[in-house]
């Protein structure tokens, strides 16, 4: 298993679409991967799972990827947070 | 897996819901139809015509219904069309969380599937109550 942590850069934070992306992208991996946020850990395959959390601009989340394919997938998500789930990155508070 | 999933609810409330969620998504459902039904209703005209929205789906693994309101009319016209296609799951109390997780859930069992979409559609609901001065 590898962890790596990563910040919602985005100003909408991990609102529904930043959710939608962030899901598609952890499905289209066999390995498990989680987040978590303050001890809270949500499955990265489940929008209401990832939702739940409630990540806004400024959180740091730690992910979790384990099994096939880990390095490939864990790239993928960080460049995602990144990107700002593709909507840009804004200064954190 | 083929399951058409069929959502039943009063007026347009369960096509909103799908429309929302494919905005969230930027996906359109596979194998999905809505059924709004109207005030002024016929129960067998739109029995009929639930008929002909289930015969338009691949339900080779079967049909998953999703409705509104348990024990209200959309619910009882979901409970006819179960008892005419022994290879339907109804599921009462859909809401966004529950269709909006319908987008990354396809390739589950009907069973799966529906006890995946009542889990989120409770989970959905949760309750925080801000500070009181009384």
């Amino acid at each position: 298993m590898i962890e790596e942590t990563a910040t919602v850069v985005n100003k909408l934070g991990l609102h529904a679409r930043a959710a939608a992306k962030l899901v598609r992208t952890a499905s289209s991996f066999q390995a498990l991967i989680e987040i978590e946020k303050a001890g809270q850990r949500a499955n990265a395959k489940s929008v209401i799972s990832v939702m739940m959390l409630a990540a806004t601009h400024g959180t740091q989340v730690r992910l979790f990827v384990s099994g096939e394919q880990e390095q490939e997938a864990m790239q993928a998500l960080l460049e995602l947070f990144q990107s700002g789930f593709g909507e840009g990155a804004e200064p954190c508070p | 897996m083929s399951i058409g999933v069929l959502i039943i609810t009063h007026r347009g409330l369960g096509q909103q819901l799908v429309e929302i969620a494919s905005m969230i998504f930027a996906a359109e459902p596979e194998n999905l139809a809505c059924y709004g039904m109207r005030d002024d209703y016929d129960p067998d005209a739109a029995f009929a015509e639930l008929q002909a929205l289930r015969a338009s789906l691949d339900c080779a693994d079967g049909l998953l219904i999703l409705t509104d309101l348990y024990g209200a009319t959309p619910y009882n016209l979901s409970r006819r069309l179960l008892l005419a296609h022994p290879d339907t799951t109804l599921v009462s109390g859909v809401n966004l969380p529950m269709v909006v997780n319908l987008y990354n859930m396809q390739r589950h069992s009907r069973s799966q599937l529906a006890e995946s979409l009542a889990s989120n559609a409770r989970m959905g609901a949760i309750i925080e109550v801000g500070e009181s001065h009384d």
